[in-house]
């Protein structure tokens, strides 16, 4: 329950601490499928190698896929680590929705590396 | 009866495919393609229709269930298993097996040595290329004929705006673009007749761009391929000579070719051996003399802004000859 | 006025508090009513004109599906169903389906939010009147045989004009372009409104569904479509001036376009569903008189959303022949994009089965249930084409026209009619006939259902998409002629809605229905032309539910800001996060200046489509003159002082610096301005990887001397130190300095200079655009860089003027602190373009 004294003092929580906090996984996954659509092109057309391929794309998989469960299991403290504290209106909701968040972005993650494990590099679109 | 017998026997296949209705069909496969896809596409039906059931009978339980079920159905706990656990459970198992499908695909086009077959997208046809025994161009038009049961690598180009080759029972369709050439390795599983289309809106008359697939067995193929490399037959009546008179006087040549005479143009469809092939005006018309004296004249109704101007100078007489003519390119 | 710590303030208003607002709010009368430009005004007549282009839309669909009842018809002939199934996809897409559910965020954000109106009112009017016009123009078209006929996609070669010659292509491109434009001034609007003018105490945890909805919906718009403008600048340029993006010979690729269209084109479906998604998570807690289960969660769904839709734009690209590993990639999204369709539709069913009583079965509920099955079908459809090899066989078949008119009829058209029947009451004298609005319901989901689903079918059986006509014997005939009888019914339906509108629909400001559904949420509020009498302290998400009395102690004016202190138009400006109290904006009347800008910069771009320049150049200047002119009325300065908005808080009545609304408008322009350019970078470093045998130095003339971009750079960066030393030099308020507008047009200079050089430096090495594609490319990067350096130029002149006539100064400087910003970004973009340009090459080559 917010008082209406609160109303009288400055904001506690800024915008975009809170805006980061909420789609760090996102981020981490839109980076994540931007290396790796990136890399997979590049290396094709420039390097023609299908193995250097799968391990880059293999190494950057693991590489985000990393941080994100670790922010998974450590969630309070990167809220912490960020300034969301009890400082502002109801922080649980920031932590449950955040939550969730990176457990789908961890699972598009993981299905780009899917596919990496399943598909040839290099191979035309057929 | 000197026309072939074989054309007889395709166009009494086709007529009784053209009552049948799987003749462009992904539903009826008759390529290793295709029968790949099947199963993942069924699949994939069944665990859509299940879904959706399963939504239905939650929707009526949640509006007129018993108050102990709408209860139980009223919590987070639902959304987090209906609307997290389970589209993950689901959705991962179909995601690996289409990406083994899709492997299966990419590994086979991946192999090298078939034979070669060149399709290049034109407004509104189809120019086929096949590659002789010796590495030689055979070119032919809007029909693709394929060895059952030996695969052949389609190469796909165009030379003006993207179309998509697309024959429903033999493989997935995938498209032509300019500056680039996409390959794709077919195999028909057994000789029959389909039909494909162009897939990807090219304009004009983008509807009226379909093909035949005619499945031989092998050594059918092959010898149809050696008498497709030679050149066309020469006329054999009087009207058909006169035909060929006609076609190269008005100035046919400029666009067709018929190998064998002075027709060299390359702007239209070869007319070589057009007389064997199943269909006019990419699987518009049927092949025979009328069809032709209709084409000729009435072209730019049949359809619409192909390049082709309508020829309405001749006289009955040219006409039929000219028919004659081109029906007789076997 | 006595002080009153506590809300509701218990003391009698004082007398003519109510008359001065209403003086202050008051609507234009007769034909004026078009200089208007309160929200629940234009957003009316935006609603209005985005239903008449469904209705235009639905009659060439219509049309379509006459012709397409029986095989070989020749009803309709090749050329003109060419330009209506183009004219019918283009106009559903851009002139309904995004206008319509911006249209909804300009009339229900600001009474959901109980603010007075959106920050920015003169820009919705321009936005709306640039699209009306605009749009209408576009349209006729179809009329006289000038519309485009490359489908809504326009995918090059086909739209270049070697196969697209006359004018046709050339009304999309710069006709929705520009409309495109309009929503992005819409979308600003939205965001920041969004962000800064909640209620006090509205958190974000506590803002309706419906705004979460329209926050991401605009965020979204900021990023796709400015990728949309940048492929149809191209292919303008390349149409008109021949620089060769997409023709192959020359170095350009057709697939270009395709992955620019498609990184808007796919999150345009989005950007279309989620505000209609929103709507439904209004209208389910009503019916079941129950708070959303899973508030968070489908806040979940909505964010996540949001970002996966950007992942996507590849899998309507899965028969071009990529490497099958990036299809990979691409299907893996569109998997991870399902997820918060499934939360969503969990979340909505959870409410509706917590529903203490039994869920209310009202016409909106109708159209709720259905839109809950039919998006169902289209979401498992999704899944489908989502699956590579499924959609080799799928793609550009009826099976597609199937699945996404269930997710767009579905997902955004049966909720838009909820909407409908929900919400009218809140403009209208009277509510929508319930019984009729059965009838339109049944007929539209049984209509609905019988067009589409035989398209699957179709689909399956071989029938391609965007053809006139189809053969007989290939087993299509009875499928198609159930679609259109299943059409016919579907019109039926939405012809009987439309007679129930007139018979009922009876706009008015004050003298609406009031709360007919005991909603819990604010816009049920009893309003005037000002929006609520007082704006209320939330404390909760449903505060209509949670606060009883709220109603009429908001309407006895008990809560905050209950009068016009200022004497004009103003609202709260609250902070982002929880929606504190900062400070008063003071926001424009009705006014003819942003209608002018928007009419003639409509005229000027339809102009150009038919090559008459000389009186489109005309029609800009007129149009940049209305906008001067419009500003030049803003930026009102401090001169009110504070003031009390009750419980003892006293606001500033004005903001500069970065808690001003202007400040927030324009970061988000330069997002909008960055998202142009990263399409742009993306675009080079794409054709390079195509064509590296055209870049400098092998197939291009070499780059110029190392001089040239350095020289550049100083000039971008003195320019930028002079721009910067302006703000300390800014005269307290009554004093001048001198130094001020040299400062300031030294800046300017610089940046014009630096422009020059890096145009005269290519083209000194004998570079050409025309030649090949990396030519286009880097002149290209001047084109973007011209249209910064040109509305700097217009922003520093402006702030001369200003601070000239004495309206500039160091507390007045929101006019200076703009062009600052948006100069700033000007520098850093000509910045990296040169390392991009000059060092990318020598780098690769």
């Amino acid at each position: 329950m917010t008082r209406l004294d609160e109303m009288r003092r400055p904001e506690r929580g800024k915008l975009l601490p809170v805006l980061f906090y909420l789609t760090i996984g996102l981020l981490l996954w839109g980076m994540h499928l931007t290396l790796v659509y990136a890399a997979h092109t590049a290396i094709c057309a420039l390097a023609a190698s299908p193995l250097a391929a799968t391990i880059t794309l293999a190494a950057v998989t693991v590489a985000i896929a990393l941080p994100l469960v670790l922010i998974l299991f450590c969630q309070r403290a990167f809220a912490r680590l960020l300034g969301i504290s009890e400082g502002i209106t109801e922080p649980r909701i920031y932590d449950r929705i955040s939550f969730f968040l990176n457990l789908l972005s961890l699972a598009g993650i993981l299905w780009s590396g899917l596919a990496v494990a399943v598909l040839s590099s290099c191979a035309p679109g057929r | 009866m000197r026309r072939g017998a074989g054309r007889v026997v395709l166009l009494s296949i086709a007529s009784a495919l053209s009552g049948c209705s799987g003749v462009q069909s992904a539903l009826s496969p008759s390529g290793v393609e295709a029968l790949r896809i099947d199963p993942l596409f069924w699949t994939a039906t069944g665990v859509s229709v299940a879904v959706t059931l399963m939504v239905v009978v939650l929707m009526a339980l949640a509006l007129y269930g018993p108050l102990r079920w709408r209860s139980w159905l009223g919590g987070d706990r639902v959304i987090i298993g209906g609307g997290v656990v389970l589209p993950i459970v689901v959705l991962t198992g179909l995601f690996i097996y289409g990406l083994f499908v899709m492997q299966a695909g990419a590994v086979r086009s991946a192999r090298e040595g078939e034979a070669t077959v060149t399709i290049i997208g034109k407004l509104w046809w189809w120019e086929v290329v096949y590659q002789g025994p010796d590495g030689e161009e055979i070119v032919s038009a809007n029909e693709l004929r394929l060895p059952a049961g030996r695969p052949v690598r389609l190469r796909l180009e165009s030379d003006n705006v993207i179309h998509s080759f697309w024959a429903p029972q033999i493989a997935g369709k995938l498209d032509m673009i300019p500056g680039r050439t996409n390959e794709v390795v077919v195999e028909a599983t057994a000789p029959g007749i389909s039909r494909g289309q162009c897939a990807e809106y090219c304009g004009g008359a983008h509807a009226l761009m379909a093909f035949y697939v005619v499945a031989m067995a092998p050594d059918e193929y092959d010898a149809w391929l050696a008498r497709e490399a030679g050149p066309a037959p020469e006329p054999l009546t009087e009207g058909e000579a006169r035909g060929r008179q006609v076609f190269l006087e008005n100035g046919c040549g400029g666009c067709h070719q018929v190998r064998g005479t002075e027709a060299r143009g390359r702007i239209g469809p070869d007319l070589t051996h057009v007389g064997s092939r199943m269909s006019l005006a990419a699987g518009m018309m049927p092949n025979d003399v009328d069809a032709f004296a209709r084409w000729i004249v009435e072209n730019q109704h049949i359809k619409p802004e192909n390049k082709m101007p309508p020829f309405r100078q001749f006289g009955e007489e040219e006409l039929t000859a000219l028919a004659a003519y081109l029906d007789s390119l076997e | 006025m006595a002080k009153f710590k506590e809300l509701p303030n218990k003391l009698p208003r004082p007398p003519g508090e109510l008359q001065e607002l209403e003086r202050a709010w008051k609507i234009p009368g007769g034909f004026r009513l078009i200089s208007a430009v309160n929200n629940q005004v234009i957003g009316i007549l935006y609603v209005g004109a985005a239903f008449l282009f469904f209705i235009l839309a639905g009659i060439l669909g219509l049309i379509m599906r006459t012709q397409l009842a029986v095989p070989e018809n020749d009803l309709v002939g090749q050329d003109f169903y060419n330009q209506i199934f183009t004219v019918h996809g283009t106009t559903m897409m851009f002139l309904f389906a995004v206008p319509v559910v911006e249209a909804l965020g300009v009339m229900l954000l600001p009474q959901m939010l109980a603010a007075r109106d959106l920050p920015f009112p003169r820009l919705s009017a321009f936005a709306i009147w640039a699209y009306i016009v605009g749009g209408l123009v576009f349209f006729s078209t179809v009329f006289y045989d000038l519309a485009p006929k490359g489908g809504w996609f326009m995918y090059p070669p086909l739209t270049l004009k070697e196969y697209s010659p006359g004018d046709n292509a050339d009304f999309w491109l710069l006709g929705i372009g520009f409309i495109e434009i309009s929503a992005i001034a819409g979308a600003i609007e939205i965001i920041v409104g969004t962000l800064r003018t909640r209620p006090p105490g509205m958190s974000l945890t506590r803002m309706p569904i419906f705004a979460w909805a329209m926050l991401i919906f605009a965020a979204m718009i900021m990023i796709a479509f400015p990728a949309v403008i940048l492929a149809t600048m191209l292919l303008e340029i390349e149409r008109s001036f021949g620089w060769p993006f997409f023709t192959a010979e020359r170095g350009g690729d057709p697939l270009l376009w395709q992955h620019l269209f498609w990184f808007f084109g796919h999150p345009e479906v989005y950007i279309i569903f989620l505000p209609a998604a929103g709507l439904v998570s209004m209208i389910v807690p009503t019916m079941a008189r129950h708070p959303l289960v899973g508030y968070r969660l489908i806040v979940v769904a909505l964010i996540g959303t949001g970002f996966f839709s950007f992942g996507l734009w590849v899998h309507h690209m899965f028969t071009t022949g990529i490497p099958s590993l990036s299809l990979g990639f691409f299907s893996a999204a569109s998997m991870a994009v399902a997820i918060p369709s499934g939360i969503q539709v969990f979340s909505w069913i959870a409410t509706i089965a917590s529903s203490k009583e039994r869920f209310r079965i009202t016409t909106p509920s109708l159209f709720v249930l259905g839109f809950l099955f039919i998006f169902t079908v289209g979401g498992v459809t999704g899944v489908m084409v989502a699956l590579v090899p499924i959609d080799f066989q799928v793609h550009d078949t009826y099976f597609v026209v199937a699945h996404f008119h269930y997710v767009l009829i579905g997902g955004m058209v049966f909720p838009l009619f909820a909407t409908f029947y929900y919400w009218i009451p809140a403009f209208s004298r009277n509510m929508l006939s319930e019984r009729l609005g059965r009838w339109v319901f049944w007929l539209m989901f049984i209509g609905f259902n019988v067009t589409f689903f035989p398209m699957h079918m179709a689909g399956l059986l071989g029938m391609p998409r965007r053809v006139r006509t189809y053969p007989d014997g290939l087993g299509w005939n009875a499928l198609n002629m159930v679609s259109t009888v299943g059409s016919y019914i579907l019109a039926a339906g939405v012809a009987l809605f439309v007679i129930d509108l007139f018979l009922r629909f009876r706009p008015t400001i004050d003298k609406s229905v009031d709360d007919p559904w005991k909603a819990g949420t604010l816009e049920w509020l009893p309003t005037g032309a000002y929006s609520t009498r007082s704006i209320p302290f939330v404390t909760s998400r449903d505060p209509l539910w949670d606060q009883p009395n709220l109603a009429r102690e908001v309407e006895e004016g008990r809560h905050f800001l209950p009068g016009a202190p200022t004497g004009g138009r103003e609202t709260i400006v609250t902070s982002p996060v929880d929606a504190r109290p900062q400070y008063i904006i003071r926001m424009p009347g009705p006014g003819w200046s942003q209608l002018v800008a928007a009419v003639f910069m409509a005229a000027a771009f339809l102009l150009l489509t038919i090559k008459a320049v000389a009186i489109a150049l005309v029609c800009a200047v007129i149009s940049i003159g209305a906008c001067i002119f419009w500003g030049w009325k803003l930026d009102h300065g401090p001169g009110k002082g504070e003031v009390d908005i009750g419980a003892g808080i006293k606001l500033p009545t004005y903001m500069a610096g970065p808690k001003s609304h202007a400040w927030w408008a324009m970061v988000v322009l330069m997002l909008v301005a960055s998202s142009l350019y990263i399409a742009y970078v993306f675009s080079y470093l794409y054709l390079w990887i195509v064509s590296p045998e055209v870049w400098a130095p092998r197939g291009s003339p070499d780059l110029p001397g190392a001089g040239w971009p350095i020289g550049t750079a100083f000039l971008v960066i003195a320019g930028t130190i002079a721009m910067a030393l302006t703000r300390p030099m800014l005269p307290i308020p009554g004093r001048r300095e001198p130094a001020v507008p040299p400062l300031i047009a030294l800046a300017a200079g610089c940046l014009v200079a630096a422009f020059l050089a890096e145009l005269w430096g290519h083209l000194s090495t004998g570079l050409r655009p025309a030649e090949n594609s990396y030519g286009a490319m880097v002149y290209m990067a001047s084109v973007l860089n011209f249209q910064l350096v040109f509305a700097c130029f217009i922003l520093a002149a402006f702030a001369i003027a200003r601070y000239l006539t004495g309206r500039l100064d160091r507390e007045r400087r929101v006019t200076y602190e703009n062009a600052a910003l948006l100069y700033y970004y000007a520098a850093a973009q000509m910045l990296f373009g040169l390392v991009l340009v000059h060092g990318f090459p020598r780098l690769a080559g």
